[in-house]
C-alpha cells in the first residue's frame, strides 16, 4: 500500500480539490455518493492504484483520502451541500468562522494557528486508515491569505509530525497581470520562503495562462472560475494518473522528486498538457502522438507563462496517457530532438524520461474538453521558470521599499524581519537558477 | 452570500460579501483587497439591471451597506480619490517597472559574498559534490573539447560550401557555412549553416537574435565545428526534403 | 507504382486524388501524374497547362502535374488494413533507436510492457490506424483471421487514410463483433454508389468528418448502422445534401459543423435528436419546426443577426439546456450584453457558451433584460411564454435611473472610443481612472485581451495622435477633455 492524502487549503485549494475529486471519481468509476457505478465490481485502476487515493469502508463505500480546510465557511459549505456531499465524511471538511483577509500572517500566525490542532488531529485520523502512507498532496494558492499562510503552516507541521514523507504541491501562482488582491506579492514570497525546505515538488499553475487556454483552445468566451478549475483538474489528474493507475514512471510520490528535482530547492517543474481541444473543435485537429508531443513545447500549452527556449532543462518527463503505440512514441521523441532546441544541463543527475500510463483521460460532462483517447503531460524542470519568481520579487520590492501595508502583517504579530529574510531567500533562489544554468559546456550538438 | 466582482486600479477579483456588513466593515474588507484607504474611497455599485449607484465617502455612513442599496450589487468599483495615495503611487511604480525592466534602484540585490556564504544553495551543492565547473575532470574535458573545436575551426572557410556529419544520424547534410563563433546562450564555438534543404532547426535566428541570414525557416542551424568540413566540392545533394520545382507543373 | 485514376495519395503530407496518368508535352517520355489536391491552395491550375487540357479538377485551381519519380519518392506507402495493423501493433518497438539529447540518453520506460500490450490484440480495446496510408482491407482470408482476433475492439480509428470504397471499411467492420466507435474521417468515398444493405453492425458512433460521400451512401448511412447513436459529419464537402430520411430514431447526437448549411436541418430536428452541433455554418434563420427532444445546441459562429431568432429558439426548442451561440453577429459586439440577453430570453438554459448559469446570474440577467425592454433598447413579443414568465417572476420594471448620493459631485469625462476606424462608441470615465483600467473596460467591450491592443488619443480640436506612455497613470495626467477621441489599435499577432 502506498496511500496519498490530499489536503486542499483555502478557497482556491478547495475549489480545485472539488474539480479534482469529481474527475478522480469518474475515472475510477465511483458515483457521487461514494458507491461503485452500476456494472462495476471493483473500481477502475486496480487495487494498488485506486487505494492510493480512496479508502474502502466496510459497507462498500469509497471515501477520498482528502481533507478540506478553509478559515471561512462559504466554500466548504458548498461542498457540504453540493452534489458530492455524500462522498466525504463530515470530519474531512474543516472550516473556521473568520477569514484570513488575504493576509499571510493571519493564516500563518493568528487565525490559522487556532485551527491547527484540529486539522492535525483529522490528518492523524486519515493517516491511521493507511497501511503505508507515502505522503501528501497539497492544493492551495500562493497569493491568498489562507492558502499561503495556513498552507505553509501545515506543510511545516507535517514535516515535523511525519518526517520524511513526501509532500507535493499544486500551487496557484498569482497571474502576472491581474491581481486578486494588492498584497499577493507579499503572500507569495512569504509562503514560498516558508515552504521551500518542506515541499518536495511544487507544480505551479497560473490562472492567467489557464484563462487564455479556456478562451483560445476551448472556445469559452467568458471563462468562469469553474471552467478554469475543470481544466486545472484535468492537468492534476494527468500528473497523478501514474500514482492511481498502472504505469511505468512516477509510480510513487518519491519518484517525482528523483526524476525531476536535482537539488531540493529547485523543485518547481513547469507543467504542459496536450491536447486541450473543445468539443466542437476536436474534429479540426489531429491528436497524433507526434502532434501532442510537439504541442507540449508550445508556450500556449504551459501552465505558467515563461519562455523555456531561453532557459535550460534539468529534467523532463513526458507522461503519455491512454492509447499510444511504441513506434509513435519513439518517433515523436526523435522528432523533438531534430526539430526542437532542448538544452539539458549535462552535469545534473536528472535527465529526460518518458513514461506511459495505459488509462486514457476522462472529461467530465460539464467541462468543455473533448474526450480524447490519448494525452500527454510534460513535467520539465527548467531554469526559465525563474522568470515567475523574478516577476513577483520585483513587485514585492516596489511595495516593500515603501513599506506599503506592512503594518497589516505586523499587526498580526509577525516580525518585520521575516519580510527581509523571505526576500533574501528568494533572491538566493533566483541565483540558484542562474547557477544551475551556468557552466554547462555546450553539451548540445545542435541548435 | 452573493459573489460580487471587486475592481480597483490594483485588483480585480470575485468575492462573496455579506450584505449585513456595516459600511465601515465593507470599506475595511475592500481596503484589504485594493490597498485603497477607506477615507480615500469612492464606491460605484453596479446592479444586474444595468443601473449603478455611486457613493462618495462610504466610510462615514452608518448601518449595514446592503440595506442602503436597492438590491445586491454585481460589481463594486473602488476609486481612489486621493491622487497622492499609496495605491496610486504603487500603480505608477508597477507601470514604470513594466516599461523599464532595468530600473534596479528599488530592487533588492543579494551580494555575491552573501550568496557564497549561504549554506543551502546550488553553488554550495556544486562545490560539495564536485559538479559542473567544480568537477576537475569536467574542466579538463571542457578544455580538451575547446581545443578540439578550435582546431577544427582553423580548417574552415567562411561562406564556402560545406558538409555536416552527425554521429546520431546517418543523414549527410550540405549547405553554406555562414557563421563561426560563440552563441549568446551557449559557450564554446559554433558554426552557423545555411542548409540546402529544410533540415535545420531554425532560420539563423536564436531567441530573436539574428546570428546570420535570416534564411527560410528550418534552413538554418548551428552545429559544432568538429562536424563540419568546407570545400567547393560539396555540391548540393538531393535528399528529397525539398519540393523540387522541376518535378511539378 | 500500380496506380490508376481515382486513387487517393498522400504526397509530402498532402492528400490528393489521381486524375490523370500519362505523358506531358514538357517532359517528353516521362510519365506524369495529374493530381487534385484536397487543400486547393496546394494546386497550380485546373488540369490545363499551356493550352493543353490533361484533366479537369472538381475545384478550380486545385490541380497540378507531378513527375512519376517524385510521386514514387514523396508519397506514403499504400497499405492494407491488415498490413498496417501488423506494422503498427504487432511488430513491437524499433531497435537501435536510442535517442540522445545532448549527452543524455532519453530513458523510455515501459515501452516493453506497452509493446506487449499492443501485441495482445485479443484484448485491445482501441486501435488507432490514423494516417497509415491504408487503401484496402486486405485479402478475405487474412482479414477474417485478423478481425477474428480483435475480439475486444471497441474503438477503431481509420481516419486520414486512402480509402475510396466504403465497402472496404464495411468489410473490416463486419468482423469486429464488439466495435462501438468507428472513425473514417478524411477519406473520400467517391467511388461507391451502390445501395447498402442493412446489416447487423454494432457500431454506435460514426465519425466521418472531412469526408466525401456519394449521395446515395449518405442517405443510407444511418440505416446501414441500425444501432447508431452518434454521428459526426463535420466539414464534409457535401453534407448540405444530407437527407436524413432514413435517420433511425436511435440517433441522439449529430454534429454537422462547417458544412455550409444555410438553414436548420429540419429533417434532423424531426428525428428525436438530443444534441446537435451546427456551428461554423451560414445559418441565419429560425428553426422551422418544433423539437422538444433537443437539449444541447451549438450554433456558434453562424450568421444569426436578430434577437427574434433567439426568442424562436426558446419557443421551438423548449427543453434546451445548453447553448453555444458565440461568434454570431448578434453576440459579437457587446459581449456581456449579449450573454445577459440570451439568458434573459431563454428560461430553461443551464449552460451558455460552456459556462454554468447559476441562479444569481440568471436573476441578474433577467432583470437586466427587463430593464432593456423597459428602456426600449430590446424587444420581445409580449405574447410569448417567456415574457409572461419574466413578468410573473420579477414584475414589470420601470425605467431605472442612475442615482448619485452624497457630495462631492463627480467629474465625469466623456470620451469617444473609435474601434477599427468605423465603430464609434461613447464612454464615460472618471479622470482618476488609470489608463490600464480604461483599457480594461474597453477590453471587455471588444472582447480582446488588454495585451492585444493599444490605445492612443487625439484632441477633439484635431492635432497629433498621442500615445499613453504610462499605463498606470491616471487619465487626468494626459489633459484629456470631453469628447476627445481614444483610438483602439489592434496589435499584430
Amino acid at each position: 500500500m502506498r496511500e496519498v492524502i490530499s489536503i486542499n487549503v483555502g478557497q482556491a485549494g478547495c475549489q480545485i480539490g472539488n474539480a479534482c475529486w469529481e474527475l478522480y471519481s469518474l475515472e475510477h468509476g465511483i458515483r457521487p455518493d461514494g458507491y461503485l457505478e452500476e456494472g462495476l465490481t471493483k473500481p477502475r485502476g486496480g487495487e494498488e492504484g485506486f487505494s492510493t487515493f480512496f479508502n474502502e469502508t466496510g459497507s462498500g463505500k469509497f471515501v477520498p483520502r482528502a481533507l478540506y480546510v478553509d478559515l471561512e465557511p462559504n466554500v466548504i459549505d458548498e461542498v457540504r451541500t453540493g452534489p458530492y456531499k455524500e462522498l466525504f465524511h463530515p470530519e474531512q471538511l474543516i472550516s473556521g468562522k473568520e477569514d484570513a483577509a488575504n493576509n499571510y500572517a493571519r493564516g500563518h500566525y493568528t487565525v490559522g494557528r487556532e485551527l491547527l490542532d484540529d486539522i492535525l488531529d483529522r490528518v492523524r485520523k486519515i493517516s491511521d486508515q493507511c497501511d503505508g502512507l507515502q505522503g501528501f498532496l497539497f492544493t492551495h494558492s500562493l497569493g491568498g491569505g489562507t492558502g499561503s499562510g495556513l498552507g505553509s503552516l501545515l506543510l511545516e507541521q507535517l514535516s515535523i509530525d511525519y518526517g520524511k514523507k513526501s509532500k507535493l504541491e499544486f500551487a496557484v501562482y498569482p497571474a502576472p497581470q491581474v491581481s486578486t488582491s494588492v498584497v499577493e506579492p507579499y503572500n507569495t514570497v512569504l509562503t514560498t520562503h516558508t515552504t521551500l525546505e518542506h515541499a518536495d515538488c511544487t507544480f505551479m499553475v497560473d490562472n492567467e495562462a489557464i484563462y487564455e487556454m479556456c478562451k483560445k483552445n476551448l472556445d469559452i468566451s467568458r471563462p468562469s472560475l469553474s471552467n478554469l478549475n475543470n481544466l486545472i483538474a484535468q492537468v492534476v489528474s494527468s500528473v497523478t494518473a501514474s500514482l492511481r493507475f498502472d504505469g511505468s514512471l512516477n509510480v510513487d510520490l518519491n519518484e517525482f522528486q528523483t526524476n525531476l528535482v536535482p537539488y531540493p530547492r529547485i523543485h518547481f517543474p513547469l507543467v504542459s498538457y496536450a491536447p486541450i481541444l473543445s468539443k466542437s473543435k476536436a474534429h479540426h485537429e489531429s491528436n497524433a502522438v507526434s502532434e501532442i508531443t510537439n504541442a507540449c513545447f508550445e508556450p500556449g500549452n504551459q501552465m505558467v507563462k515563461c519562455d523555456p527556449r531561453s532557459g535550460k532543462y534539468m529534467a523532463t518527463c513526458l507522461l503519455y496517457r491512454g492509447d499510444v503505440v511504441t513506434r509513435d512514441v519513439q518517433n515523436a521523441v526523435a522528432q523533438v530532438k531534430n526539430k526542437r532546441t532542448v538544452q539539458l544541463v549535462d552535469w545534473c543527475p536528472t535527465g529526460f524520461k518518458i513514461g506511459i500510463c495505459y488509462e486514457p483521460p476522462t472529461a467530465t460532462p460539464q467541462s468543455q474538453l473533448s474526450s480524447v483517447n490519448r494525452a500527454v503531460c510534460m513535467l520539465s524542470n527548467t531554469t526559465a521558470i525563474a522568470d515567475a519568481w523574478k516577476r513577483i520579487d520585483r513587485k514585492f520590492d516596489l511595495m516593500y521599499s515603501k513599506r506599503a501595508f506592512v503594518h497589516w502583517y505586523v499587526g498580526e504579530g509577525m516580525e518585520e524581519g521575516e519580510f527581509t529574510e523571505a526576500r533574501e531567500d528568494l533572491a538566493a533562489l533566483e541565483r540558484d537558477y542562474i547557477e544551475v544554468g551556468a557552466d554547462s559546456y555546450a553539451d548540445e550538438e545542435e541548435f | 452570500m452573493p459573489s460580487i466582482q471587486i475592481q480597483s486600479e490594483l485588483c480585480s477579483t470575485d468575492r462573496e460579501i455579506d450584505l449585513d456588513l456595516s459600511w465601515n466593515q465593507l470599506c475595511e474588507r475592500l481596503s484589504q483587497l485594493s490597498g485603497v484607504l477607506p477615507s480615500d474611497m469612492e464606491l460605484r455599485f453596479e446592479f444586474g439591471d444595468g443601473s449603478s449607484e455611486t457613493v462618495a465617502a462610504p466610510g462615514i455612513k452608518i448601518g449595514p451597506f446592503g440595506k442602503a442599496l436597492k438590491q445586491a450589487p454585481t460589481l463594486i468599483h473602488i476609486t481612489d480619490v486621493n491622487i497622492g495615495s499609496l495605491a496610486h503611487e504603487l500603480a505608477q511604480d508597477f507601470a514604470r517597472s513594466e516599461n523599464d525592466s532595468n530600473s534596479s534602484s528599488k530592487h533588492f540585490t543579494l551580494s555575491d559574498e552573501d550568496y557564497k556564504n549561504r549554506k543551502n544553495s546550488v553553488l554550495q551543492w556544486k562545490k560539495d559534490q564536485g559538479l559542473g565547473s567544480y568537477d576537475p575532470q569536467y574542466r579538463a574535458k571542457l578544455d580538451q573539447e575547446k581545443q578540439r573545436q578550435e582546431e577544427s575551426m582553423r580548417g574552415l572557410t567562411l561562406n564556402e560550401r560545406c558538409q555536416v556529419s552527425s554521429n546520431n544520424s546517418t543523414l549527410e547534410r550540405r549547405g553554406w557555412l555562414r557563421y563561426v563563433g560563440s552563441l549568446p546562450q551557449s559557450g564554446g564555438l559554433w558554426c552557423g549553416i545555411e542548409f540546402d534543404e529544410p533540415c535545420g532547426k531554425n532560420d539563423g535566428t536564436l531567441n530573436g537574435e539574428v546570428i546570420f541570414g535570416p534564411v527560410k525557416p528550418f534552413y538554418g542551424g548551428f552545429v559544432k565545428p568538429t562536424t563540419v568540413k568546407t570545400s567547393a566540392e560539396f555540391q548540393p545533394l538531393d535528399i528529397g526534403l525539398e519540393s523540387d520545382d522541376d518535378d511539378e507543373l | 507504382m500500380n496506380l490508376s485514376t481515382g486513387d487517393r495519395l498522400c504526397v509530402d503530407g498532402h492528400f490528393c486524388v489521381v486524375r490523370y496518368i500519362g505523358k506531358v508535352r514538357q517532359w517528353g517520355d516521362l510519365t506524369a501524374f495529374g493530381l487534385e489536391w484536397d487543400d486547393a491552395s496546394r494546386g497550380k491550375h485546373s488540369g490545363t497547362v499551356n493550352g493543353v487540357k490533361y484533366f479537369e479538377t472538381e475545384i478550380d485551381d486545385a490541380g497540378s502535374l507531378l513527375k512519376e519519380a517524385k510521386v514514387v519518392r514523396a508519397s506514403c506507402a499504400r497499405n492494407s488494413f491488415v498490413e498496417a495493423l501488423n506494422t503498427v501493433y504487432l511488430s513491437g518497438r524499433m531497435d537501435n533507436t536510442d535517442v540522445y539529447i545532448g549527452s543524455k540518453r532519453v530513458e523510455m520506460l515501459g515501452l516493453d510492457v506497452l509493446s506487449a500490450r499492443n501485441q495482445d490484440i485479443r484484448n485491445l480495446k482501441i486501435v488507432n490506424l490514423s494516417t497509415r496510408g491504408i487503401s484496402t482491407s486486405g485479402t478475405e482470408q487474412e482479414l477474417s483471421l485478423c478481425t477474428g482476433n480483435l475480439k475486444s475492439l471497441k474503438d477503431l480509428d481509420l481516419s486520414y487514410n486512402l480509402f475510396t470504397d466504403f465497402k472496404e471499411v464495411l468489410n473490416i467492420a463486419r468482423g469486429l463483433k464488439s466495435l462501438k466507435t468507428l472513425n473514417v474521417s478524411g477519406n473520400r468515398f467517391s467511388a461507391f454508389n451502390n445501395e447498402f444493405d442493412s446489416e447487423d453492425f454494432t457500431i454506435e458512433e460514426l465519425i466521418a468528418d472531412d469526408c466525401e460521400f456519394a449521395d446515395a451512401s449518405l442517405k443510407n448511412l444511418s440505416s446501414v448502422f441500425p444501432k447508431l447513436k452518434k454521428l459526426s459529419i463535420n466539414g464534409a464537402r457535401n453534407t448540405h445534401r444530407f437527407r436524413a430520411d432514413g435517420i433511425s430514431s436511435s440517433i441522439k447526437e449529430i454534429s454537422m459543423a462547417h458544412n455550409g448549411l444555410k438553414q436548420f436541418p429540419t429533417n434532423v430536428l424531426s428525428s428525436g435528436i438530443e444534441k446537435l452541433n451546427i456551428s461554423l455554418n451560414l445559418i441565419s434563420e429560425s428553426p422551422t419546426i418544433k423539437c422538444a427532444s433537443l437539449k444541447v445546441l451549438d450554433i456558434s459562429f453562424c450568421q444569426l443577426s436578430s434577437w427574434g431568432i433567439v426568442d424562436d429558439l426558446c419557443i421551438k426548442l423548449p427543453n434546451l439546456e445548453s447553448l453555444k451561440i458565440n461568434g454570431n453577429p448578434i453576440t459579437e459586439i457587446e459581449d456581456e450584453d449579449a450573454i445577459l440577453q440570451v439568458i434573459g430570453r431563454i428560461r430553461e438554459l443551464k449552460y451558455l457558451n460552456g459556462t454554468f448559469i447559476n441562479e444569481h446570474k440568471r436573476t441578474d440577467a433577467e432583470l437586466y433584460f427587463l430593464s432593456l425592454v423597459a428602456k426600449k433598447q430590446a424587444h420581445i413579443d409580449e405574447d410569448t411564454l417567456q415574457w409572461r414568465y419574466l413578468v410573473k417572476k420579477h414584475g414589470k420594471i420601470k425605467r431605472p435611473t442612475n442615482i448619485v448620493t452624497s457630495v462631492p459631485k463627480i467629474e465625469v469625462l466623456v470620451l469617444q472610443v473609435v474601434i477599427e476606424e468605423h465603430k464609434v462608441q461613447e464612454m464615460k470615465v472618471l479622470p482618476c481612472y488609470s489608463v490600464r483600467y480604461m483599457k480594461n473596460i474597453i477590453s471587455k467591450k471588444i472582447s480582446l485581451s488588454i495585451f492585444e491592443f493599444e490605445l492612443k488619443f487625439t484632441s477633439k480640436n484635431g492635432g497629433l495622435t498621442h500615445e499613453f506612455n504610462f499605463e498606470f497613470s491616471p487619465i487626468s495626467s494626459f489633459n484629456l477633455e470631453d469628447y476627445d477621441t481614444i483610438h483602439v489599435i489592434r496589435k499584430e499577432a
